[in-house]
């Protein structure tokens, strides 16, 4: 969360785009890195990103506190946004068509080749996972999002997130092995 | 053998490594701009409103850029049109003053031709006089 995140909000909905400009800075990374593990392009990844932070901007005023973390509300709009992403381009991703910038940063971030390779493994076996699957494991580990967290952008009990945690690791594991 | 605890953890820290990726600078600073920069309160109306001015707007240039085309190419019709007509003109102009030219020169070669042949008429009338007497 944002420091004074409730005040940003409120004046986000009063009409400062000051405030909303902090918001989108502080929150665009996690949004952008979600976005890009479930479309694997970067570019598709930018123009979705940059559509959810459009749609927050013009929708806030219909935002209401209720103690979750605006980060909440903004994965929610993303889950959207990529179901009707999906919904019109009816494609299935290969991994022969991940972007290669993407490629490159996890270049970046791993020398080791053998890592490497297991996480190209990682990202192809999430794939196979549910939608809700790849959306809890990416906000959990990825993000570091507590299970409140999570339960307030995918709309389920605390208890139903671990049970999918659970789920998702385990369908992982055995794709992996 | 790795335990179903240590695969886990092997994956979590592969999903962990993940959080390296970031947007571009680029993007971002573009992205905000446009955002700030948009109508928050645009709703469908608007929205048609806009793309409507948009239309008409692209109408008008289409049409500014249609009729500079025509302008244009009226415009570059007329002067060769023009270009030919005063050419033809002028050709007129010099034939006509050729063939002017050689009218005189055909009416000062009939006058020396009337000229020489009365000064032999007047010679040869002269010369049958004097042979008369």
């Amino acid at each position: 969360m944002v420091e004074g995140e409730e005040n940003l909000i409120r004046q986000a909905q009063a009409g400062s785009a000051e405030s909303f400009g902090i918001l989108y800075d502080h929150y665009t990374p996690q949004i952008y890195r979600f976005v890009l593990l479930k479309v694997t392009a970067r570019e598709e990844a930018e123009d979705l990103t940059h559509e959810i932070f459009l749609r927050a901007w013009r929708k806030i005023k219909a935002y209401q506190i209720r103690g979750f973390p605006f980060s909440s509300w903004l994965y929610q709009i993303a889950r959207n946004q990529i179901i009707d992403h999906y919904r019109l381009k009816k494609n299935q991703i290969s991994l022969e068509t991940v972007d290669a910038d993407l490629i490159k940063a996890e270049d970046s971030i791993e020398r080791d080749v053998d890592r490497l390779l297991r996480l190209d493994q990682v990202r192809e076996a999430m794939k196979e996972l549910s939608g809700d699957e790849q959306d809890v494991l990416i906000m959990r580990f990825v993000e570091g999002l507590s299970h409140r967290e999570i339960s307030g952008a995918i709309n389920k009990s605390e208890g139903a997130v671990r049970l999918i945690q659970h789920r998702a690791l385990n369908a992982l594991r055995k794709l992996l092995a | 053998m790795e335990n179903r605890d240590q695969q886990e953890e092997k994956i979590i820290s592969s999903l962990r490594s993940l959080h390296a990726l970031a947007p571009s600078r680029r993007f971002t600073d573009l992205s905000r701009r446009l955002i700030l920069l948009s109508d928050q309160n645009e709703n469908y109306l608007n929205r048609f409103r806009r793309g409507i001015s948009a239309l008409v707007a692209m109408r008008q240039r289409l049409a500014i850029a249609v009729l500079a085309v025509v302008l244009a190419l009226g415009g570059m019709l007329y002067v060769r049109e023009y270009t030919r007509l005063v050419a033809e003109q002028k050709n007129q102009e010099r034939l006509l003053s050729e063939a002017r030219s050689l009218d005189f020169q055909i009416e000062l070669q009939e006058a020396r031709y009337f000229e020489e042949s009365l000064n032999a008429a007047s010679v040869a009338i002269k010369g049958v006089f004097e042979n008369g007497k």
